[in-house]
């Protein structure tokens, strides 16, 4: 009997000692089991949907410097990245061959004018006999020998309107030298560009991509406050088409008025919805290559809950989020994840705005070590 | 003649047996049940008992058109033993030993103070003679003839006044004071000879030394029946803790058992095990004294 008892007492001890080891252990047991979650609490308010993006300025309108003929150069007056105006010369050549050219041409006019003289003399004498046939014949040779002689006029004419025209490679409008291909005693022809000159008076454009909603958001006419670094002249030269309050970010820091011009399908990767949008801006003292930063602001319509799109998922039923609820017990709080179908708003490319369906204190999951269904328990990260 | 008396109490013993056995199996049937079929595994148990759970949805059950009625079928043998239920029961769900201890929080208070409090109110019902004792005793004993669902409302108005609402408090307290308690250890107290407690006043002992040295090993045969009775009273509680208790993770295991049942029935059996264990632990080890218990004071169990 006796040893019955120790073997109960024994037996009782262990039951309920077993048990307070498994209740000691009971959260460390779920947690090795549970999948891992992050979470996030949705902030309130509107999306922001302002663009906010960088490009390189390009002028809208390049002319091209082209030498009229055959010359060599012999002064580059010019360097790439000078500011003209127009007129201002750039590159002058060495004419001597077209010189000599209209130097030939010269003499050949002189013949042609001697010959003419020579069919003139000829006609006198024909006039004083009647061969009528002979005289007419007389007067036509006379006159093709006279568009001879203004052929060879023309002749020299466009020889000495190149040299003077083309002597002297002159900039055809305000602007910025873009680039020049030449140096003294290089050889160029005509009709081949030598360098460009932006033009000024067509002002710049640069492009910029806008992804997702802020990108839709965006029409060809709406008004963009540009920001462009580091422009040629100091602060007090910037007049015309300079508006908006100076930037506080440096004193080579500008801000300018620009306008969307075009909007194009298709951004940088294959994948994104991204569009390109070309902002044309005016100003002086612009310069190619310059930075602007367009900055396009714009709120959602109506505001919401703004969590990260890594949290919204889709089933057949609809878009939905996991929100983690919590249920307080004595060992300590145990979480579940419970679906929510929500309604979304606008999309960026990290944000969705909840329109319904989502607490303001509800926690989401954002990120889960294993795929989850819902009403699992989860344990936070 | 005197062959044929015999003969005649030889059939009636057999009779006795027979009709013992047959309610000793049906008292025994649940409970084995429960036991084997906590060794099953959960495909085994909803097999067997999946017509339980479907409660009249006969659209759901594929088998509906091959049996012409639903039945669940009683297995004694597990086709393959296994301990899962019990893994389950103990590492998938932490509520179950949450409301362990909970029952245990409940419990061990009010079998303790039910023994404290009785054991003392007995020695003053039953040794100490003083005015309107016999009386008070009657009203004493006139709580314990209602049933306690009776009581209740009143019980909860006091617990209501006191701030006792929701609390263990409110279950704890009628629990230590509750009148059966007082009763059981009255009639063993009174069973002990008064010589004893004069032969102890003689010798100079107060009324707390005769208590301590003389009734207190003398009721406990006593005590162990109040503590085992007390603990399987209150360890089975459903209204109260239903009643006083708001939030689910407070509730004692008494009411988990009942839910349960709506979700994993394998678990179910391998839970009313472990739920029983420890009253069937505690009762072996106090079997004899007990026994001795209910036989002296003439309670039965």
């Amino acid at each position: 009997m006796h040893r019955r008892k120790i073997a109960l007492r024994w037996a009782i001890g262990v039951f309920f000692g077993s048990l307070l080891v498994l209740t000691f252990l009971s959260n460390t047991i779920q947690s090795l089991t549970l999948p891992k979650v992050a979470v996030e609490t949705p902030d309130t308010g509107s999306l922001d949907l302002s663009v906010d993006a960088e490009g390189y300025l390009q002028p809208a309108y390049t002319a091209q410097l082209i030498p009229l003929g055959s010359w060599t150069v012999s002064e580059v007056k010019a360097r790439k990245g000078d500011r003209v105006k127009k007129g201002d010369s750039i590159v002058t050549f060495d004419t001597t061959t077209t010189q000599r050219s209209l130097e030939d041409e010269q003499a050949r006019r002189k013949q042609e004018q001697i010959r003419l003289e020579q069919l003139q003399d000829a006609l006198k004498l024909l006039m004083r006999g009647d061969d009528q046939d002979a005289i007419e014949r007389q007067k036509r040779d006379m006159e093709s020998q006279q568009l001879s002689l203004d052929m060879e006029q023309r002749k020299v004419e466009e020889l000495e309107r190149q040299i003077s025209d083309g002597q002297v490679l002159r900039a055809p409008t305000d602007g910025v030298v873009e680039s020049l291909n030449v140096e003294a005693g290089a050889n160029v022809s005509p009709g081949q560009p030598v360098g460009t000159i932006a033009s000024d008076a067509s002002g710049y454009q640069f492009v910029i991509s806008a992804s997702g909603d802020a990108g839709d958001a965006l029409s060809i006419g709406d008004k963009v406050t540009v920001q462009v670094d580091g422009a040629d002249a100091p602060q007090t030269q910037t007049a015309a088409g300079v508006r908006g309050k100076k930037a506080l970010s440096g004193p080579d820091v500008r801000q300018l008025q620009g306008t969307i011009s075009t909007i194009e399908e298709g951004g940088d990767g294959a994948d994104s919805d991204a569009k390109r949008v070309t902002v044309d801006i005016s100003g002086t003292d612009l310069s190619p290559g310059l930075k602007a930063t367009a900055y396009i602001p714009r709120q959602s319509q109506s505001p919401g809950l703004k969590i990260s799109t890594d949290a919204l998922k889709s089933d057949d039923n609809g878009t939905y989020v996991f929100a983690v609820t919590d249920k307080e017990g004595p060992l300590g709080s145990s979480y579940f994840a419970e679906k929510a179908y929500v309604t979304t708003g606008e999309q960026t490319d990290d944000t969705v705005l909840i329109l319904n369906g989502l607490g303001p204190d509800e926690r989401v999951v954002t990120d889960a070590s294993e795929p989850l269904s819902d009403g699992d328990r989860v344990r936070l990260e | 003649m005197m062959a044929w008396t015999a003969s005649l109490r030889r059939t009636g013993a057999c009779a006795k047996l027979a009709i013992l056995i047959a309610l000793c199996a049906a008292t025994l049937f649940p409970i084995a049940l429960t036991v084997t079929n906590a060794f099953m595994s959960e495909r085994e148990i909803s097999h067997h008992y999946g017509a339980l759970a479907d409660s009249g949805d006969t659209s759901a059950d594929k088998d509906a058109s091959a049996m012409p009625t639903k039945h669940v079928s009683i297995r004694w043998i597990p086709e393959r033993a296994t301990l899962e239920a019990f893994g389950d029961v103990l590492f998938n769900h932490a509520k179950f030993l949450t409301l362990f201890w909970n029952s245990v929080k409940l419990t061990a208070p009010i079998v303790l103070g039910q023994t404290v409090v009785g054991t003392l109110a007995a020695y003053a019902f039953a040794k100490l003679a003083w005015p309107g004792r016999d009386k008070l005793f009657f009203l004493y004993l006139l709580t314990m003839l209602m049933p306690f669902q009776v009581t209740l409302v009143p019980n909860y108005l006091v617990a209501q006044k006191l701030g006792m609402l929701p609390s263990y408090g409110a279950i704890i307290w009628p629990g230590v004071f509750a009148a059966f308690g007082v009763f059981l250890m009255r009639q063993f107290t009174a069973g002990i000879l008064d010589v004893y407690l004069e032969a102890a006043r003689i010798d100079g002992a107060g009324h707390f030394r005769s208590f301590v040295h003389i009734v207190l090993p003398l009721v406990k045969p006593g005590m162990t029946a109040l503590m085992l009775l007390a603990f399987t009273d209150n360890w089975n509680m459903v209204e109260q803790p239903l009643l006083f208790i708001a939030e689910p993770f407070r509730q004692p295991l008494s009411i988990y058992l009942a839910q349960i049942a709506e979700g994993d029935q394998g678990v179910a059996f391998a839970a009313s095990v472990l739920y029983m264990t420890p009253m069937v632990l505690l009762f072996l080890y106090g079997e004899d004294q007990f026994v001795e218990g209910i036989q002296r004071s003439g309670v039965k169990g």
